[in-house]
């Protein structure tokens, strides 16, 4: 098909710097009491999930998070849809209704705004109710809303979206076990989208799938966000359907943001020794281009004892005693591209094409 | 020509289970040869763990093995015995797996017991298949764990599996697979639960534990890219079945089956740029509503009406050793 939709913000990878911000994460810090045993003990400790991350997210566009065990990347996406509470820092929305303060909502003015927000979870086995229909598991986001909607009103939107997440009206009379996997998650997608979010937050939401269907729900996403022009907060440890995805992509790591910059940027001159390793570890397709992993040292820190300094500095092969010192700040070293890295000028990465 | 290390002829496995029969593996046939790796490539429901687990014989009690099934393997000695036939007691069985066919999961903590320490299963295990004093096994084992990149080793040796991280846990598990210098090892999606940058070191240390140990390896993964970078030779799994397999150049490179071709392009490049992908078409069946024919044809683009879904397709070699069944290449 070559039929071209009417778009008024283009997707394009190279970042597209031109669009509004629709959120602004300033700051944003989420610690973890770690308590010892007993109902009355001391908090032993914290760990920093989220530890001072700073980013905005466009409007229309596909923010990609990646990160590994511990990175706080699933953190950041619960703490900015308010689903686990938020030490400091400050997010702002700026949809349709004006610029909200996030973390200053609370009780009914909270559960008023969610639906401008939703979540696509990563299992879709565990995130649907088994004792409910289809059709009343997307309408849920609708029913539960803080203004009341007609039954007539809520069916049509539920028709709707189940229409363009590829469901026919045959299958919102079914219980969720009887579909399967992909099935399962294009409900996922429909019920998050039926409250006409602005902002989607997907957190691994096609790494459970086989190969052959994560292809389908990944174009389904892209198609969706055309259409409607959602923006999508993109988390998954999957370098490569993270590519794939979006217009900018964010690397964290042992809770801190380490580079974000447009796709294309990214993956062909990172600045970061860490997102250089990354995807130095990916194995490449083609067998006959050699697979040359760059040697970390040891193992991804615990967020709950971080290393002083740069995060990165206990694997970095490139650090020095500054970086065990003094935390890199965060700052802009090239078109809108950010980095958190003493030697990022010094340092060159490029990859060939 | 002497025999292949192993060879798995005509498996068939099937699930006796309360909704009917299942069948998981369906007339699958592959070889092994001293030192080589087979990686075996395949999603959900595809067979491809129940098949390797036949070899050493780690099957659920409901499991029907179909009569005409051999797993011959060629053992130290020389002699071939069919591992389906062994008593599912008996010695040779156990001097076999653990001994000369070793296997490591996704999840290592499966393979340890909680109650006893790192050292106490490589001894034991150890011992079980070598006539060795226990200061010997212990000198063995802290070695072995020093290879395979863990930091004090024998510290580490007196420990728990629970009291190590993930990727050490992976490592603990590789050491104790390997301290019988098997002739085999299974690995079964040994690094899928493993974040990117440990997962390349875990590949790195088998690739380099292969070369100095002389071993044959079977690498079951759902990742291509991971198969592509440790395997020569690939089987393509689907539904039970062998669609295609071959080296692991041409069968990426050239891909013969309409499956291979589909599962290659839905993959995710990572400098593709944002565009569609192209997925295969409909979703994997159900075990329990297996296809009649080709087990592909219902979801394939290039179906041939009358044929694929009436007669299964018959294995053809298309080129040197890249083999590949299907109607299109009848």
């Amino acid at each position: 098909m070559t039929e071209s939709h009417p778009d008024p913000v283009p997707a394009e990878r190279t970042g597209g710097s031109a669009r509004p911000d629709l959120l602004q994460v300033e700051h944003l810090q989420v610690h973890f009491p770690i308590r010892g045993k007993g109902l009355f003990a001391r908090q032993r400790g914290q760990v920093r999930a989220v530890d001072d991350v700073s980013f905005a997210v466009r409007r229309g566009e596909t923010l990609g998070l990646v990160g590994e065990s511990g990175s706080g990347k699933t953190t950041v996406g619960r703490a900015i849809l308010r689903a686990v509470p938020v030490t400091a820092g400050r997010v702002r929305f700026r949809g349709d209704q004006g610029e909200v303060d996030l973390l200053g909502l609370e009780g009914e003015s909270l559960r008023r705004f969610r639906k401008h927000m939703q979540l696509i979870f990563q299992d879709p086995y565990a995130s649907l109710n088994p004792r409910m229909t289809v059709r009343d598991i997307i309408a849920e986001p609708l029913e539960a809303g803080a203004q009341k909607m007609a039954k007539s009103e809520i069916d049509d939107r539920v028709r709707e979206t189940a229409r363009r997440c590829r469901l026919n009206l045959e299958h919102l009379r079914r219980f969720p076990h009887a579909f399967s996997g992909g099935q399962r998650q294009r409900i996922g997608i429909a019920r998050a989208l039926v409250s006409s979010p602005e902002f989607v937050v997907c957190d691994e939401s096609v790494s459970a799938l086989d190969v052959s269907i994560q292809a389908d729900i990944l174009n389904l996403l892209m198609d969706l966000q055309e259409e409607l022009h959602t923006t999508y907060l993109f988390i998954a440890h999957d370098l490569s359907v993270v590519a794939q995805i979006s217009t900018r992509v964010a690397v964290m790591y042992v809770g801190k943001l380490m580079e974000l910059a447009p796709t294309d940027a990214l993956f062909s001159r990172p600045a970061h020794p860490y997102t250089n390793a990354l995807f130095s570890a990916i194995p490449h397709l083609d067998p006959t281009q050699a697979f040359e992993p760059l040697r970390l040292t040891g193992e991804i820190p615990n967020p709950a004892s971080p290393p002083p300094g740069c995060r990165f500095q206990t694997r970095c092969p490139f650090a020095e005693d500054r970086c065990r010192n003094e935390e890199p700040a965060w700052r802009e070293v090239g078109p809108d591209h950010l980095v958190a890295c003493h030697f990022a000028e010094r340092l060159d990465f490029t990859r060939r094409p | 020509m002497s025999p292949p290390l192993l060879e798995v002829r005509d498996l068939t496995i099937e699930f006796m289970t309360d909704e009917g029969r299942i069948t998981a593996v369906d007339h699958v046939s592959f070889a092994l040869e001293r030192g080589q790796t087979l990686g075996i490539v395949g999603e959900s429901g595809s067979g491809k763990s129940v098949a390797t687990r036949a070899v050493i014989r780690l099957l659920t009690d409901n499991a029907l093995v179909g009569e005409r099934s051999a797993i011959n393997l060629t053992r130290r000695d020389g002699r071939q015995v069919d591992i389906l036939g062994l008593a599912s007691g008996s010695s040779e069985l156990r001097q076999i797996r653990g001994g000369e066919v070793s296997m490591i999961f996704q999840e290592p903590m499966a393979s340890f017991s909680p109650l006893r320490t790192i050292g106490t299963h490589m001894v034991e295990a150890l011992q079980l298949h070598e006539r060795v004093s226990k200061a010997e096994a212990t000198r063995r084992s802290i070695e072995l764990l020093e290879r395979v990149g863990i930091a004090d080793a024998a510290g580490r040796f007196r420990q728990y599996s629970f009291e190590l991280s993930g990727g050490m846990r992976q490592r603990a598990m590789i050491a104790m697979a390997l301290v019988t210098r098997p002739s085999i090892l299974i690995a079964d999606e040994p690094t899928t639960a493993l974040d990117v940058t440990i997962q390349a070191q875990i590949l790195q240390l088998l690739r380099e534990l292969q070369e100095e140990m002389g071993m044959a390896m079977i690498f079951i993964s759902h990742d291509l890219g991971v198969i592509a970078q440790i395997a020569r030779n690939v089987a393509v799994m689907y539904l039970g079945r062998v669609v295609e397999e071959g080296p692991t150049r041409d069968v990426i490179f050239e891909p013969r089956h309409p499956y291979t071709r589909g599962l290659i392009q839905a993959i995710p490049r990572l400098d593709a740029g944002q565009r569609r992908l192209t997925p295969i078409g409909g979703d994997i069946p159900s075990p329990l509503a297996r296809p009649s024919g080709c087990p592909f044809h219902t979801r394939c683009g290039e179906r041939l009406e009358g044929r694929c879904e009436a007669r299964v397709p018959d294995p053809r070699e298309v080129a040197p050793s890249h083999v590949v069944s299907c109607h299109l290449h009848d």
